[in-house]
């Protein structure tokens, strides 16, 4: 595989294809489109010097006949042309539909948004403007249905079940907005809005990233900590995909649904890998927003996200690099890094700014929206999302997610055993993204052996199964207790250290990770 | 003379074949699943059909070329004496 791949899951059932390797078969097929068309050229030359040949020699009349016969053949150049026309055209658009990298038009038409928003914001209509587009893109369709439906039958849409149609599909607006892609158009009008209002000011970048950036540089910067868990659960090691985001899901607080009892808020887990042939391997995962505020206690809050989607240095990125150095992974020991929602965008996050420092070989995150910074190349990256996810839209990008590189999952849950009409929660649930990990798991067959993503797979999980040691740690902001009562926790605690060796304590007790600095950005791609 | 023509159209003629036979074989060792791409290899299915066709029709122009250039040069050779005892010497 030359690129990054695209996998759906649909009404149609499953289909895989990888972009790149399309354009340019599509390109070599344009190629003998134009060899068949020059052949045909020449074909009609040389029947009419066979023609012309026949006049003095009889036996030229069955070549003259031959070739004329083939011009017009079926199988005739001419004909061949046209079949090898419409092959790389179907080439084409499947690659046209599946590409990963941003396009062109979509690259100019966030610029252009950025550009119309500092233009508009400056007249007091701007942002009334703007947020009017957004309406208007989001129900467009519906007004001009409702027009068309007027127009053929003025009484129709005036009867008990015309306004009930009429309001069944009002309220459907929501969930067809954002499978359909239109969720992201409104979310950079939006955005462009606003951060008009707010006077954020970088017409080179997306509107989305502009505001996010733009409002977490307003919020204070916070101290966080890590607090190893004293009791870890035993959790099993994972096999695929669909284990690297179970693991995720049992490392939710207990208060979810598939977090494991005990678990607090903001917990990352560790997990070492020993396999049987004497090597060792780790994975991280890390849960996704669990609180509303913006600079709260709970670390995995709106503060975070904004800041990942602004692409400024974010308190959890930090947390987990911590975890990662405190837990003694080597710089050659493979890694896979596992995130839902914001753990996903966290992921991805620590894959770019560890360039070097780990060997971090695959990135997986579930219902997660793009962040500015990409994991470098040699780093596997498989995208999970649910077409009815309205959370991975935030980024307000159109079509697919990742980059060069990235297997990307689409899963449309009503077509393929998930909820008919999937609630936001239901799709963005990490449930059904277990369920979509076990749907990757079946198609990575599909996948030549020396695919990226199967590669990555193997070099961390391995063939075989291998002994697991898990450590957990939570991220917290809020203040230490009185000095006696950590000190005495940590010391009763075997804690994910003692479990690993003999290497030095592991959070330091009263180190608290600096504080994020929001105007300096992380390193990008 | 004439046939040489043709049989020079008729040898970049197979070649255009033999390179879009390449580029179709190709075209199905690429990354592509699903009804799209079902529906894309019965096309190629087919064209392989009619690229093998076009050159087996190609064989038989050949051989008809090989025969019109042989009967070309017999009856270039039996007109042969009277061009010559035509021609200007100088």
């Amino acid at each position: 595989m030359s690129g990054g791949a695209s996998l759906t899951f649909g009404g149609q059932g499953r289909g895989l294809v990888d972009a790149a390797d399309l354009v340019a078969s599509a390109a070599r097929l344009r190629g003998a489109v134009d060899g068949a068309e020059r052949a045909d050229h020449r074909l009609r030359a040389a029947a009419w010097d066979a023609a012309t040949l026949a006049v003095d020699v009889p036996e030229a009349v069955a070549l003259h006949d031959a070739l004329a016969g083939l011009r017009d053949a079926a199988h005739g150049p001419a004909a061949i042309a046209r079949d090898l026309g419409d092959l790389a055209a179907r080439t084409s658009d499947a690659a046209a539909r599946y590409d990963l990298a941003e396009t062109e038009a979509q690259a100019r038409w966030s610029g252009a948004l950025g550009i119309l928003g500092l233009l508009v914001g400056a007249g007091p209509l701007g942002p009334v403007l703007l947020s009017g587009a957004a309406a208007t893109v989001a129900v467009g369709d519906l007004l001009l249905d409702e027009a068309r439906q007027l127009a053929v039958d003025p009484w129709g849409s005036a009867s008990p079940a015309g306004l009930r149609e009429d309001v069944e599909r009002l309220a459907g607006v929501p969930q067809r907005v954002v499978a359909d892609g239109r969720g992201a158009l409104v979310l950079q009008l939006l955005a462009a809005a606003l951060a008009s209002l707010t006077g954020a000011s970088a017409p080179g970048l997306d509107p989305v990233r502009r505001f996010s950036a733009h409002v977490a540089g307003l919020l204070p910067a916070r101290d966080v900590r890590l607090v190893p868990r004293a009791d870890p659960p035993d959790l099993p090691a994972p096999r695929g995909v669909e284990g690297l985001v179970d693991l995720v899901a049992r490392t939710y607080d207990e208060d979810t649904a598939t977090g494991e009892p005990g678990t607090p808020l903001a917990t990352v887990t560790v997990q070492r890998l020993e396999h049987p042939d004497g090597t060792r391997s780790w994975v991280v995962a890390i849960p996704g927003t669990r609180a509303a505020g913006l600079t709260g206690d709970v670390p995995t809050d709106n503060g975070t996200n904004l800041a990942l989607e602004g692409g400024v240095p974010d308190v959890m990125t930090r947390a987990v690099l911590d975890a990662m150095a405190g837990a003694g992974i080597g710089h050659d020991e493979p890694v896979a890094l596992v995130g839902h929602s914001q753990g996903g965008m966290v992921a991805a996050n620590v894959a770019a700014v560890t360039a070097g420092a780990y060997a971090v070989r695959l990135v997986v995150t579930a219902g997660s929206p793009d962040v500015p910074a990409a994991p470098p190349p040699g780093v596997a990256t498989v995208t999970l999302r649910h077409r009815e996810d309205a959370v991975t839209i935030l980024d307000g990008r159109v079509g697919e997610r990742g980059g060069p590189g990235t297997l990307s999952v689409v899963r449309d849950l009503a077509a393929t055993g998930g909820p008919a009409r999937p609630s936001f929660s239901e799709a963005h649930a990490v449930a059904g993204y277990v369920r979509t990990g076990a749907l990757v798991d079946d198609a990575l067959a599909d996948l030549p052996a020396d695919d990226p993503v199967r590669r990555a797979l193997t070099d961390v999980l391995g063939d075989e199964p291998a002994d697991v040691t898990t450590t957990q740690v939570t991220v917290t902001g809020a203040p230490l207790e009185p000095p006696e009562a950590p000190a005495a926790a940590v010391a009763t605690v075997p804690g994910a250290r003692d479990a690993f060796g003999s290497e030095p304590a592991w959070p330091p007790l009263h180190a608290t990770l600096p504080a994020a600095a929001p105007r300096d950005a992380w390193p990008r791609s | 003379m004439s046939t040489s023509h043709i049989e020079s159209a008729l040898a970049d003629l197979r070649a255009q074949v033999c390179s879009a036979q390449v580029a179709v074989v190709r075209a199905g060792a690429v990354t592509w699943t699903g009804t799209a791409a079902d529906a894309a290899d019965a096309r190629r299915t087919d064209l392989l059909v009619v690229l093998r066709r076009c050159l087996d029709a190609l064989d038989t122009a050949d051989r008809l070329a090989v025969a019109a250039r042989r009967a070309e040069q017999q009856c270039v050779a039996g007109r042969g004496p009277a061009l010559v005892t035509g021609a200007t010497r100088w």
